[in-house]
């Protein structure tokens, strides 16, 4: 009897995963993305690569100064009204993805992009200076047209950059 | 075959007999063979496209719509690859092991009937030669891991030396009970004696209760004999690399994968010829379709048990064997020849 009852839970125990195997096949659609055809949305507060609008930025070096790894660099000219920034300068190589310069930016100009692909082929184009350089090319769409996607009301929450 | 050589004299094919007869067989043997490359690409997509849905992913995509393509262009891969042999290998044993595992499974292919009679050969001792070409297989593989000069593949020969030589003693047994049934070891007329019935299904040797238990053995001895999991001992990727076949690159690492999805189609008809009836549909069908479909729900439930089960540890592999389905399968034929003892007097 003991054979007949190890066979029954064996042929039982069977059936049991199959079921679990059938319904997966049957009722459960892939979960894969098909990566370089499609893309994930990122989550809102998503840290992606860091963009600076220069048409916004006011060049008041807060960014600069509270940056704990040192990877900006603001050149201004001018005094009072006639303040001007000649020169924006980011190094990708050193960024630590912290948010602090986005936080303190009075203008609202710097924004975390959702742009997750952070590969260059070029180390020198890991240095980049916004002024001459004002759109990135690894980010397809402008993240921020007219509105920061981090207030709670912008059209643009939760979209991807890329 | 006979009917090829017919074919070859009514289209006024001239010449000795011996040539009609040779070039009937060439042809014969051309045709099964493209067969069993068209089931095996067909299984292989089919295989990785459930399994992929199985769990959760999507499967190969890319090559073709939905990567319908991707076996073609896998085997064209592997014909483009080097082929290794290793310096301590023993050469002969190495080179003839795949032509002799893809013979064995081949061989049995030869007696694989399409329609009642349609075979290449329709020999009339069907079974008997089929158990008999089915042990090549073990001898192919055993000379593959002994041939490779590498401890994982001789691993995996000593454990295929022990699955095969123990499951063909069950395989032949679950197979008997059909056969004594019809009467008959010819493939054709054990599939036509099931004809008849209930939308051709009520005559079926699978309705017997021995016949019953014998179907569901024949079938698990089967998936032990082509080496699926979860009975792959012999190949298993975690322990053994991949047992026999880890020296083995290219095309003859390709031969290997076609013998095995060759067996595992001859396996699935083979079952569906003495249990399921074959040709024989509802309504009075009789067509290779019928037969084929019947071939693809027993691969696919083989497939979904591959995705279903882990491995079998190698005493329980034996125990199954020699303590419940080599008994059952005595037990099952004594049990038939009293069915017919008393059904027929």
């Amino acid at each position: 009897m003991n054979v007949i009852s190890e066979v029954w839970s064996g042929v039982v125990t069977t059936l049991k995963g199959m079921y679990v195997t059938g319904r997966e096949f049957l009722f459960r659609d892939s979960i894969t993305l098909q990566y370089p055809y499609e893309k994930r949305v990122m989550p809102l507060r998503f840290r992606g690569m860091l963009v600076n609008d220069m048409s916004l930025c006011g060049g008041c070096t807060k960014c600069a100064r509270v940056c704990p790894v040192d990877c900006i660099e603001v050149k201004c000219e001018g005094k009072g009204k006639e303040r001007e920034v000649v020169g924006w300068i980011l190094d990708y190589q050193k960024c630590c993805w912290c948010e602090l310069c986005c936080e303190v930016c009075p203008d609202d100009s710097l924004i975390m992009s959702h742009d997750y692909e952070t590969i260059f082929t070029d180390r020198t184009k890991m240095v980049r200076d916004f002024v001459k350089d004002p759109i990135p090319p690894f980010v397809e769409v402008d993240p921020r047209p007219g509105g920061n996607p981090y207030k709670e009301d912008d059209p643009n929450r939760g979209r991807t950059a890329a | 075959m006979e009917a090829l050589a017919s074919l070859f004299t009514y289209f006024g094919i001239e010449g000795p007999a011996s040539l009609v007869w040779i070039s009937a067989a060439l042809t014969a043997a051309g045709l099964t063979m493209g067969m069993v490359s068209l089931v095996a690409l067909v299984t292989v997509y089919a295989e990785r496209k459930i399994s992929a849905d199985m769990q959760a992913r999507v499967g190969p995509m890319h090559v073709g719509w939905h990567g319908v393509l991707q076996t073609i262009a896998d085997a064209i891969k592997l014909l483009l690859k080097e082929d290794i042999i290793p310096t301590m290998a023993d050469k002969w044993l190495f080179v003839t092991a795949p032509v002799l595992v893809f013979g064995g499974a081949f061989l049995g292919w030869a007696i694989l009937p399409l329609c009642s009679g349609w075979a290449p050969i329709d020999l009339n001792i069907g079974i008997v030669y089929l158990m008999a070409t089915s042990s090549l297989v073990a001898l192919g593989i055993i000379m593959a891991g002994w041939g490779s000069h590498n401890k994982w593949s001789l691993y995996g020969a000593m454990r295929t030396a022990a699955q095969f030589l123990s499951y063909e003693i069950p395989t032949a047994l679950h197979l008997l009970p059909p056969v004594i049934l019809a009467g008959s070891l010819n493939l054709s007329a054990l599939a036509d004696s099931q004809a008849g019935g209930f939308w051709n299904m009520a005559n079926w040797a699978l309705w017997n209760p021995f016949c019953f238990l014998s179907f569901f053995s024949y079938y698990i001895s089967g998936l032990a004999e082509t080496n699926r999991v979860p009975f792959d001992l012999p190949e298993s990727e975690s322990e053994l690399v991949a047992g026999f076949h880890v020296e083995y690159s290219g095309i003859r690492f390709a031969f290997f994968f076609l013998a095995e999805y060759a067996e595992m189609f001859l396996v699935a008809a083979v079952a569906s010829l003495l249990f399921l009836g074959g040709w024989h549909g509802p309504f009075g069908i009789e067509s290779a379709f019928v037969y084929f479909a019947k071939i693809g729900v027993l691969m696919f439930i083989g497939i979904w048990l591959r995705w279903t089960l882990p491995r079998f540890r190698i005493d329980q592999l034996m125990s199954l064997c020699w303590k419940f389905l080599i008994p059952l399968g005595l037990i099952n034929i004594l049990g038939v020849a009293f069915w017919i003892y008393y059904t027929s007097s």
